[in-house]
């Protein structure tokens, strides 16, 4: 085992009673990966696997890592709070929060300024607040999204909420990506779009981040993917150069 | 004039409630009944300390404060790992359990007896026994609740509530942990119920366990919800409204008698027209799913 | 009092604090089964029994057991009026559970309003109420206790024997189990819905009716006995008639034991209690948990 890789699976193994849905799944992100799982038709076990690497289901045999620790018996939220960052299938944006809202959300993460704070306003926050809302709308620029702000999650349309969502991930203060059909429902420009943002996030920060797509569509990344896997009927089939 | 006074004075009470309630309903997504718990807590909390420890207003503030707050953590921790129609219950629970206490622990509180004889409140020695200037204090309170509130919603904290009342998941997907926000927010709204009850027990001078009752706590709820939850002046449009509906039915010529049936039907109306029609109240808010 | 008779006395005081707390319980299990309301309105078929009970025994002079029929059919007919309309209404919105409880509040508020309304706030009792008393092994037993009592086991038995042994029941069960597969079987949901909401709410006429005969009544009894129910179910499992009995027997031997140990006064608190534990214990959710575990 790779002490200095992001994640490492070594035969993860799922079934639901005598549905085999996981079968001898071993693999290993390291820092700096564009990670690329491909999943078959339905069945393929894609919704197991993304759940026991987010610890929302434990693995009935086999073994994770996560930076070098082991994952057994960790909940969600122990993985989100060392560094992971789940995108699911459905865009979940905070649909009664505005745009910029919720990017400045995800932004503070954990870091949030304590209630006094909050309340007194000294110096300090004012310039918090100015940092993260410049970073906010760097990001809103670079997807022409300027005038968007006062915009609420819940009033966008699909391919723009996945887009928001994935922008919360990326100025969150996570260091992995897990990506469950990042550009499934998004037309092309806003696929290019997403995967270039993917792509730039890692290598701003190559010696930390790394990002796990798991998609239907190897053709979007093409060309950005440092892996492909294939997963099908549970097992991964074959390497693929991406 | 004295029942005008009076009137503003109970708005001016009322809307400390809505907006703290507003807190939990509208900024956390958590339809509370637990919020008179908080009110009781800073009036007998207050009143008891006035009374029996004979200690000076602003430290017996302090004290329900505290205790509020105290009592708020226990709703805080129910509140992230409850689903929305389980915390009805626990926070159902929870006023039920403190209503019993406050009859029953009758050496402390005077059980339904109640607690007679409170103090009006003293600043420094300056006394604000004149129902105006209690009607005064109250109005500046509510003032810089609505300042606090204003703050704490537009600030990291209050995007933090926002997150956690619209997608729980994809909060802690961000890292975030419940514990980060809850127990501030439901601190924060305790504080401000134990205010109002602190301004209550001095002006009534005088406290019974039923004025904290279930049905005050429902229509605490319901002023929240009609007028307009996560709002800005939506939770004191509602108190407004339901102050001033008693006086309205007066003004038609129905009899006192008939005064509180008709307004429970009325609130009846309201809470199921909300709930079918206007989740989001009247001035427009959250829109409860 | 030799540990004897003080074991009858528990067990007797048990069934009747168990038994009203049954049959509301009955009640709700029947209507959140199958319309998934945490149906607080419970309260105004229960509450309707008790002033149709009081009203034929005043002006009418029936007798009690006939009365109490009066009182169960008045519940049958309220709870169906208020699923179809407000419930289905919000059905049709696909209102969420949170905001499907706030209308069944507003329901129960403009219940009692109206009950306030008509009959005024003061509890209502029938002075000619007739009560007599036994002793047996060292115990007293009133007319109250074999009223009670006896009401709960023949509803149990009649409920647990439709359940269990007739086509109804078993369309009951279904309905509720699976409602989407039940019609999509050809089976009409709607008819099955009414026959179990209405089923439940003239349990808690019944009810209502014997709270009335022998109690007296007001317009603001229903919620509290209501919400007792609720407990009852949540702490029982989630069935029609076994678990709503569990619970009811837990509930009634937690308050006597409270008022042999302690006091009466703190058998309310006792009750909240074990809801607020019960609640706290299951973070999933609610009744919705347990769905399936229990067969009758």
């Amino acid at each position: 085992m790779n002490p200095r890789s992001i994640l490492q699976t070594e035969k993860i193994t799922k079934s639901f009673g005598s549905f085999v849905c996981l079968s001898g799944v071993t693999f290993t992100i390291n820092p700096g990966d564009f990670f690329v799982i491909i999943v078959g038709e339905n069945g393929s076990g894609k919704t197991s696997l993304l759940n026991i690497i987010c610890g929302l289901t434990p693995p009935d045999r086999g073994k994770l890592l996560f930076k070098g620790r082991n994952t057994k018996g960790k909940n969600f939220s122990w993985f989100t709070n060392q560094g992971m960052v789940r995108l699911f299938q459905e865009p979940r944006a905070f649909e009664q929060s505005s745009v910029l809202d919720c990017l400045l959300f995800s932004h503070y993460g954990e870091k949030m300024p304590g209630t006094l704070s909050c309340l007194i306003r000294p110096l300090s926050y004012r310039q918090q607040e100015n940092k993260a809302v410049e970073k906010a709308m760097s990001f809103l620029r670079t997807i022409g999204w300027e005038n968007k702000t006062a915009a609420l999650a819940g009033e966008l349309s699909f391919g723009q909420r996945k887009l928001l969502a994935l922008g919360t991930a990326l100025l969150s203060n996570g260091d992995f990506l897990v990506l469950d059909e990042p550009v499934a429902g998004l037309d092309q420009t806003q696929i290019q779009l997403a995967v270039s943002l993917v792509q730039q996030w890692i290598n701003a920060r190559k010696q930390q981040r790394a990002a796990l797509v798991v998609t239907h569509e190897l053709e979007a990344f093409q060309g950005v993917a440092s892996h492909a896997l294939r997963l099908q009927n549970g097992i991964i089939a074959r390497d693929e150069d991406a | 004039m004295n029942y005008l006074i009076h009137l503003i004075f109970m708005f001016c009470i009322m809307s400390l409630l809505t907006i703290s309630l507003d807190l939990f309903v509208g900024h956390l997504g958590i339809l509370s009944l637990a919020h008179s718990v908080f009110w009781a807590a800073g009036a007998y909390g207050t009143g008891m300390c006035l009374l029996h420890l004979g200690w000076p207003f602003p430290m017996a503030l302090l004290a329900g404060i505290l205790l509020s707050i105290v009592l708020s953590q226990t709703i805080a921790i129910s509140a992230y790992r409850l689903r929305h129609d389980a915390i009805i219950l626990a926070t159902l629970s929870l006023l039920m359990i403190s209503l019993d206490l406050l009859k029953n622990l009758r050496s402390l509180t005077g059980g339904l007896d109640g607690l007679i004889g409170i103090p009006a409140p003293s600043w420094g020695g300056l006394a604000i026994s004149n129902p105006l200037l209690q009607t005064v204090q109250a109005a500046a309170f509510l003032i810089v609740a609505v300042f606090l509130r204003n703050r704490i919603i537009y600030s990291p904290l209050g995007r933090g509530m926002h997150a956690f009342r619209d997608d729980p998941l994809s909060a802690v997907g961000l890292g975030v942990r419940p514990i980060r926000v809850f127990p501030y927010a439901a601190a924060l709204s305790a504080a401000l119920a134990a205010v109002a009850g602190a301004l209550y027990a001095t002006n009534a001078s005088y406290l019974n366990p039923t004025t904290f009752n279930q049905d005050q706590a429902i229509l605490l709820l319901v002023m929240v919800l009609i007028g307009g939850a996560g709002s800005k002046y939506g939770p004191l449009l509602g108190a407004l409204i339901l102050i001033l509906l008693p006086e309205a039915f007066r003004m038609i010529g129905i009899s006192s008698a008939q005064v509180g049936a008709i307004q429970q039907i009325f609130i009846g109306l309201c809470l199921i027209t909300f709930a079918g029609f206007r989740p989001r109240g009247l001035w427009g808010g959250y829109r409860f799913k | 009092m030799d540990l004897d008779t003080y074991f009858i006395e528990v067990i007797k005081n048990c069934l009747f604090q168990a038994s009203l707390i049954f049959l509301l319980g009955i009640g709700f299990s029947f209507n959140y089964r199958t319309t998934r309301v945490f149906h607080i309105a419970l309260g105004i078929p229960f509450v309707a029994g008790g002033y149709i009970t009081y009203l034929v025994i005043t002006i009418f002079n029936i007798n009690e057991p006939l009365a109490y029929s009066f009182g169960a059919m008045s519940g049958f007919f309220i709870g169906i009026l208020i699923d179809r309309t407000v419930y289905y209404w919000l059905d049709k919105r696909e209102a969420s559970s949170s905001l499907r409880l706030v209308a069944s509040l507003g329901v129960y508020f403009v219940g009692a309003g109206l009950f306030a309304l008509i009959f005024g706030n003061r509890m209502r009792v029938i002075t000619n109420g007739e009560s007599s008393s036994w002793k047996w092994n060292g115990v007293i037993i009133t007319t109250d206790d074999i009223i009670y009592i006896g009401s709960a086991l023949i509803v149990a038995l009649c409920l647990s024997i439709v359940l269990k042994r007739s086509k109804l029941g078993l369309r009951l069960q279904a309905g509720a189990d699976n409602p989407q597969l039940f019609q999509a079987l050809g089976y009409r949901l709607v008819v099955i819905r009414m026959i179990a909401v209405g089923l439940g709410s003239a349990v808690a006429g019944w009810a209502g009716a014997l709270e009335s005969a022998r109690n007296g009544i007001d317009p603001y009894a229903g919620l509290p006995i209501v919400i007792m129910g609720a407990v009852a179910c949540i702490l029982g499992g989630n069935s029609f008639v076994t678990g709503p009995l569990a619970g009811a027997l837990i509930l009634g031997m937690a308050r006597t034991l409270t008022t042999q140990i302690f006091s009466d006064r703190w058998i309310n608190t006792v009750s909240y209690l074990i809801l607020f534990l019960l609640v706290w214990r299951d973070p999933r959710g609610v009744i919705g948990s347990r769905f399936g575990e229990d067969r009758e």
